[in-house]
């Protein structure tokens, strides 16, 4: 019943999908329902606490401007499932960020995955996530 | 339904303002799939393990991280007074909820048992079960040896006792597989659940566990709160899965960790995208 009801708000909203039925703790509806992505993202530091692992980076603009963003994730235990570890990321690391960004317009979103500058892929637990499967 | 459809309203209408920020490469449709990734769901081929053994709980146990949860009934005007006070995250910015797990206050019970669920566990002692949780590292016990539950707690008489975060529990089997736990005297600071549904000190919640078989653990939580709904009704109805290696990693919710997330993700002013 609530999934179905979501569900029929997204698509009368046109939305590609609606917020995950089981997220946990906070609600999608901080977060755009789009995935931005950021290449030659830079680590400025890791943080693998809880409630949520928080991986801030800063990116260049087309003008040179840098800006600095925090990514959040699922918790440590949610996350180590996934393949995460508290050393998966250094300051100076350059990598893919692929986050939902805050609606509030503030530099900062909920991680959908990172690619590593091996290629290595790290999803996040986010519901709405991409499928392993597809990729 | 509750008030995440509120919260998607106000979502998707709010998304429509999205403008794309300088520092934005690309935007694309978030994919429809979800991942599922819990140790619950990693167990999910597991078998039963066998037959269950009688009477017997005694391991350490996978859940989801919230359990599905149904819709409470509709509240009395008490309950809608608490309610309208209780600022979720589902509504509010993390910096304006008042959320007490928000500042690692407890969970209580029996949010304990509706969030934060991906591990319990219990060890069965005489005259007592104890339940214990992965989340925060904190146990729960439930008398087996025939007492009767305390009367009256957070009353005004002299013996009254005290609310507690986890309440007063007594636990008995019926049959040789289901254990029935009833609890009274939940703290009215705990929250019933995410969304801010608020209980009252004359609460009572009954739990039943049964074990289906040596992998499967099923429990049903009842709420009877006349203070607070107008209704009794079932909150959730979930399951757990044994864990093979029977063992949790560590999970605290420690206050300085948490006072850094909310310095960061908290205060949305400091982190505001450079101007275009």
């Amino acid at each position: 019943m609530k999934s179905r009801l979501q569900l029929a708000v997204g698509l009368l909203a046109g939305a590609l999908i609606a917020p995950g039925a089981t997220l946990a703790h906070h609600g999608a509806a901080a977060y755009a329902d789009t995935v931005t992505v950021f290449k030659d993202a830079t680590v400025t530091k890791f943080m693998w606490a809880n409630p949520h692992t928080l991986i801030m980076f800063d990116v260049k603009d087309e003008r040179g401007a840098v800006a600095h963003w925090v990514a959040e994730t699922g918790n440590p235990s949610a996350v180590a499932l996934l393949g995460w570890n508290r050393n998966s990321l250094q300051p100076g690391d350059v990598i893919t960020v692929y986050l939902y960004p805050a609606k509030s317009g503030s530099a900062l979103g909920r991680l959908n995955k990172i690619v590593l500058a091996d290629g290595k892929t790290l999803r996040d637990t986010q519901q709405r996530g991409d499928n392993p499967a597809t990729q | 339904m509750r008030n995440r459809l509120k919260g998607c309203v106000i979502g998707l209408a709010a998304g429509a303002l999205l403008a794309g920020s300088p520092a934005r490469a690309q935007t694309s449709p978030a994919p429809k799939r979800a991942v599922s990734e819990t140790l619950y769901d990693k167990l999910a081929n597991n078998g039963t393990g066998g037959a269950a053994p009688r009477r017997d709980l005694t391991g350490f146990w996978a859940g989801l991280v919230e359990p599905k949860l149904n819709d409470v009934p509709p509240m009395t005007q008490w309950g809608q007074e608490q309610f309208r006070l209780n600022k979720s995250v589902w509504n509010f910015p993390v910096s304006e909820s008042n959320d007490p797990s928000n500042s690692c206050d407890p969970l209580g019970f029996p949010r304990s048992m509706l969030y934060q669920t991906r591990g319990i566990a219990f060890a069965q002692m005489p005259g007592r079960v104890l339940e214990l949780f992965l989340y925060n590292k904190l146990w729960r016990e439930i008398w087996t040896d025939g007492r009767a539950l305390p009367k009256n707690v957070g009353g005004s008489s002299a013996d009254a006792p005290d609310p507690a975060w986890y309440g007063y529990s007594v636990g008995h089997w019926e049959g040789d597989y289901t254990f029935v736990v009833d609890t009274v005297g939940s703290d009215e600071r705990s929250w019933l659940d995410n969304y801010g549904h608020p209980h009252s000190i004359d609460m009572r919640v009954q739990e039943r566990y049964t074990r289906v078989d040596h992998n499967n653990l099923q429990v049903t939580i009842s709420i009877d709160d006349p203070k607070t709904y107008t209704k009794p009704f079932v909150i959730t109805q979930s399951n757990y899965r044994w864990i093979p290696q029977q063992d949790f990693e560590e999970q605290i919710c420690a206050p300085s960790e948490q006072s850094e997330y909310l310095k960061v993700m908290g205060d949305s002013a400091a982190h505001s995208a450079p101007a275009k």
